[in-house]
């Protein structure tokens, strides 16, 4: 399955709207924190991570324009808006100021001395890994918008957080029958979310 | 042939029906192929929710950012 970008968010914060600045911040810290854990940068190390990839992005104003030169010669794309390749991008500055870090720590040189947890392979597995789940997360946070409150409590108590159906249905005071249906609903709704990132 | 729902098969799976109940699932299912479907669907279901589980953990476990983290990298931008 090819997890996508929220093109929408992009284009708003490509037309300098604040609060999806802010929004942005919030939707993609966590997405570099993970990727910095998985290459074996340290809590502290990850914030700065985090400061440095979200400076790039605006000072250098990724988001409304291309530019070949800040992305490391190793990886090779064109960026396509229409195609959604906004993922690589991050991807690409992401793994640059992990290095740089990496160099900060020890005074590398040579990028043979690259930590394991940073080389190539590796770190294009754990971005996948970290990339569907950041893809999950916010399938979820968007499908609270989509099914009523009540369904949706009733998804995220019985399937997600795995609680006894017969205590979902009492606590909600709904019917054992509709638990299910409230998560087959949820499911397939999740599903569509997906689905539609895919398509942008 | 009357066919089952996916909220029957939900409480068929999770040994939620009464005896009689059961064994006539069970019979049905042996000779219905939509069904069976609909019964490997709700365990595709499994690995979805699993998945999501597993992915609202880790970004769970992600600390707060620092204060004003945000705000000061709003500024330094502009």
């Amino acid at each position: 399955m090819a997890f996508t970008t929220k093109k929408s968010l992009l284009a708003k914060v490509r037309s300098g709207d604040d609060i999806s600045w802010t929004e942005f911040y919030e939707t993609y810290r966590p997405l570099i924190f993970l990727v910095g854990k998985d290459c074996g940068l340290t809590p502290f190390e990850n914030e700065e991570l985090v400061q440095q990839v979200m400076s790039e992005i605006f000072q250098k104003d990724i988001l409304s324009r291309y530019n070949p030169d800040e992305v490391p010669k190793d990886i090779t794309f064109t960026y396509d808006p229409a195609k959604g390749r906004f993922r690589f991008f991050l991807k690409a500055i992401i793994r640059n100021q992990a290095f740089k870090l990496y160099h900060k720590r020890t005074n590398l040189v040579n990028l043979d001395d690259i930590p394991e947890e940073a080389a190539s392979e590796k770190f294009d597995a754990d971005w996948d890994e970290v990339w569907k789940k950041h893809i999950l997360t916010q399938a979820m946070e968007e499908l609270r918008s989509k099914v009523q409150a009540e369904t949706y409590s009733a998804f995220e108590m019985y399937a997600v957080q795995g609680r006894p159906v017969k205590d979902v249905a009492a606590f909600l005071n709904l019917s054992v029958n509709s638990v299910y249906v409230a998560k087959n609903r949820c499911i397939a709704t999740i599903r569509e979310i997906i689905k539609d990132l895919e398509k942008k | 042939m009357k066919h089952y729902t996916k909220e029957e098969l939900e409480c068929y799976r999770h040994h939620e029906m009464s005896v009689l109940g059961r064994i006539n699932c069970s019979a049905h299912l042996k000779q219905c192929p939509e069904c069976a479907k609909l019964l490997a669907e709700l365990d595709e279901e499994d690995a979805l929710v699993a998945e999501l589980q597993e992915s609202l953990l880790a970004f769970n476990q992600v600390p707060a950012p620092p204060a004003e983290a945000a705000t000061a990298l709003q500024r330094k931008s502009s």
